[in-house]
């Protein structure tokens, strides 16, 4: 029997060959499979601290030992001292040998809010410590963090678009199939909300809540600060399509066959936008993480000792820490590897999704 | 015998920046139950307004200025839009002229013709509705419909593609089956295929059908009736054999003086001089007089009266003689 292949099946084929956008997927792939599992990747809990190894630099880990032996990978205790300057140093006890195990029980946590375990990849007895990337002011494991950071960081991505899409379509939908009074309004109202500039309505949108709210509450109220912004953008190009599409005569049949307005929306006009909303989805993704990254880098969104990137970052403000510390950037590095990669995956679904884009490649 | 749908003095005007366009300018058509009518005229003449009018499907610019849509009863311009929702598709079908672009081409023939049985019967199960569909591309002539149902617009030729349309417009069983130009985006031979299936639809299932074109050869094989049209007004009615046998426009005279007959490139083709009147600046008095051969005085003045010649034969000319 013959196959009929959709539009979107023949677009994942040619995603498939398109390899920057591949690499993309995989690597986000990956970090949001690391989100999941965060408590099993991360050795200690996010809020496990030592006071007394603050800044902590990274430990390292022997595979040579004292006798100049190779051995099992391995760490020693580390404890802190003060050198003639009365600087912070680090020295490791070298009497005795903590070595590396996969497997090792630690910290009881939960994956995905249900599953509640206390494995961990790896971890070191509880007499010495392991920080992969170093610790910060109270003595707890960065490597950690940002695994627990980017559950909230790479989440509001994902709810933040969702809403802003669910919004953008449903509004420009309706405004553009409607035409006249409906569409002037909504377009109106969009423009207001565009003309404000986004980082400064993102602010006085948050002075508007509580400074002091629960975590869950927090993360629900930026996301959907994140969302109010960025709906109208969606919404403009929505309605541009409905405008056009509410033209072609399957609408007509449609209509003459019956169908409700909604439906007709619904069915007929939002799949047509579907691939423009695809790559508008995956190109927007990047703004909601920074959002998120900027309200918590000043204070303003998810509060220690829960962990975000951008509050994660907000400890190496001062140059005098990046000098010391320097690993306090890492979470930094996740940022930028998450937004470069939605971007890359967003250009190579434009590129497989926009057929406008096909023609400089087939001369 | 009854009258399925009467259109009553119905005018549609299109508004523009600065110019309005009487699109259709006082129609008057009782369509019998059961009939086969054949709604004829040039491009541009106000068919398809017509047929929208009588499903609501004007848009603006456009606006039902007045007149009355009688259908089994209710006035249809009265009706609110979920009413006349109700009644789209379940008791009037629209077949469209452009079959591909009336299909959606993002999803498959089965899904767009179980769209309106859908809607207008909710109960129905996912199995019916298949076996419903399959019926329904049986009876429009698609062969092998187990393996085309789930084929897309793009995968069919124009012709199954109108079959495909068809099946969408009868798939609720409507009283009253309205097709606009429904061949003319096909080649030759498949429009007298489609003539057939419609003539063989009608046999079976019995409906009332609206045929528009322009081509009166082709009207001839499948109505019974033939109303002209000209520049938004009715200019004659009959049945299929009066209006061939005595055409009393001078309009209808001329279209058919223009059909090509005797064997090609030894006669010249016969033409209506001049052109159909812009919408927007219609003549004085009778809208045809520019092109008119019989033209007086009077057509300049007075637009003619649109009366009953014979029975059953109505014509609006000034100079009418039986």
């Amino acid at each position: 029997m013959k196959k009929s292949y959709s539009q979107l099946g023949k677009g994942i084929r040619k995603l498939k060959k398109h390899g920057l956008a591949m690499v993309a997927f995989w690597v986000l792939v990956g970090l949001y499979l690391s989100a999941i599992f965060a408590g099993f990747i991360a050795p200690y809990h996010y809020d496990n601290e030592q006071r007394s190894l603050s800044y902590a630099p990274p430990t390292k880990v022997h595979v040579i030992d004292q006798a100049g032996k190779f051995s099992w990978p391995f760490v020693y205790k580390v404890s802190q001292k003060f050198d003639q300057f009365y600087n912070r140093i680090y020295v490791e006890d070298k009497t005795e040998k903590y070595p590396l195990r996969f497997l090792a029980k630690g910290d009881s946590y939960y994956i995905l809010g249900m599953l509640k375990a206390n494995r961990h990849l790896f971890g070191v007895d509880s007499q010495a410590r392991i920080y992969f990337w170093g610790a910060d002011s109270r003595g707890r494991d960065l490597f950690s963090r940002i695994f627990y950071g980017g559950q909230v960081s790479l989440s509001i991505g994902l709810v933040g678009v969702t809403i802003s899409l669910f919004l953008g379509l449903f509004f420009g939908g309706i405004s553009g199939y409607f035409k006249g009074k409906t569409d002037t309004l909504i377009m109106r109202i969009c423009e207001i909300i565009m003309m404000i500039p986004g980082f400064y309505l993102m602010l006085s949108l948050r002075s508007i809540f509580s400074y002091s709210l629960s975590s869950l509450q927090l993360y629900f109220v930026i996301v959907c600060i994140m969302s109010f912004i960025g709906w109208p953008g969606l919404a403009r190009v929505v309605r541009g399509m409905a405008l056009s599409l509410r033209e072609r005569e399957f609408v007509l049949a449609a209509r003459a066959l019956g169908v409700s307005d909604i439906k007709i929306i619904w069915q007929h006009i939002i799949p047509h936008s579907f691939s423009y909303l695809i790559v508008a989805a995956s190109l927007s993704i990047p703004g909601y993480i920074l959002g998120e990254s900027a309200l918590s880098l000043l204070g303003l969104g998810i509060q220690d000792p829960y962990a975000s990137w951008g509050n994660l970052l907000s400890e190496s403000m001062a140059v005098s820490q990046l000098k010391f510390h320097p690993w306090i950037l890492i979470p930094g590095a996740f940022i930028f590897i998450t937004v470069m990669a939605f971007n890359l995956l967003g250009d190579g679904l434009r590129d497989v999704f926009d057929p406008k884009m096909d023609i400089g490649r087939k001369f | 015998m009854d009258n399925i749908l009467e259109i009553k003095d119905l005018h549609t005007y299109f508004y523009g920046e600065d110019l309005m366009t009487k699109a259709v300018e006082g129609v008057n058509l009782p369509v019998r139950k059961g009939e086969a009518l054949g709604l004829v005229g040039e491009s541009a003449c106000g068919k398809t307004v017509t047929a929208y009018s009588i499903m609501r499907l004007i848009q603006s610019p456009g606006k039902i200025i007045k007149g009355q849509i009688i259908f089994q009863g209710k006035d249809l311009l009265k009706l609110s839009a979920r009413e006349i929702q109700a009644i789209r598709g379940k008791e009037i079908s629209l077949v469209f002229q452009e079959p591909l672009a009336a299909l959606n081409p993002v999803y498959t023939i089965g899904f767009q013709i179980g769209e309106g049985i859908r809607f207008h019967d909710r109960e129905v199960s996912n199995k019916n509705q298949k076996e419903k569909v399959l019926e329904l591309l049986k009876a429009v002539g698609i062969p092998e419909p187990e393996s085309r149902i789930n084929d897309y617009p793009h995968n069919l030729s124009g012709g199954q593609a109108q079959r495909a349309v068809i099946a969408m417009a009868l798939s609720c069983n409507p009283q009253l089956l309205i097709a606009d130009e429904p061949t003319t985006s096909l080649d030759v031979t498949v429009q007298a295929q489609i003539m057939e299936l419609f003539l063989k639809l009608r046999r079976e299932k019995g409906f009332t059908f609206i045929l528009i074109t322009h081509n009166l050869a082709l009207c001839s094989q499948v109505v019974d009736r033939v109303a002209i049209m000209y520049a938004g007004k009715i200019v004659e009615l009959a049945t299929t054999e009066e209006i061939f046998n005595h055409p009393l426009h001078p309009y209808t005279k001329a279209l058919f003086a223009s059909i090509p007959k005797g064997i090609a490139g030894k006669e010249k083709l016969e033409t209506i001089g001049g052109q159909v009147p812009d919408p927007a600046d219609k003549p004085s008095g009778c809208y045809f007089h520019p092109r008119c051969r019989l033209k007086k005085d009077k057509c300049l003045q007075a637009y003619p009266e649109y009366r009953e010649i014979k029975p059953g034969h109505w014509v609006s000319c000034h100079f009418t003689k039986i």
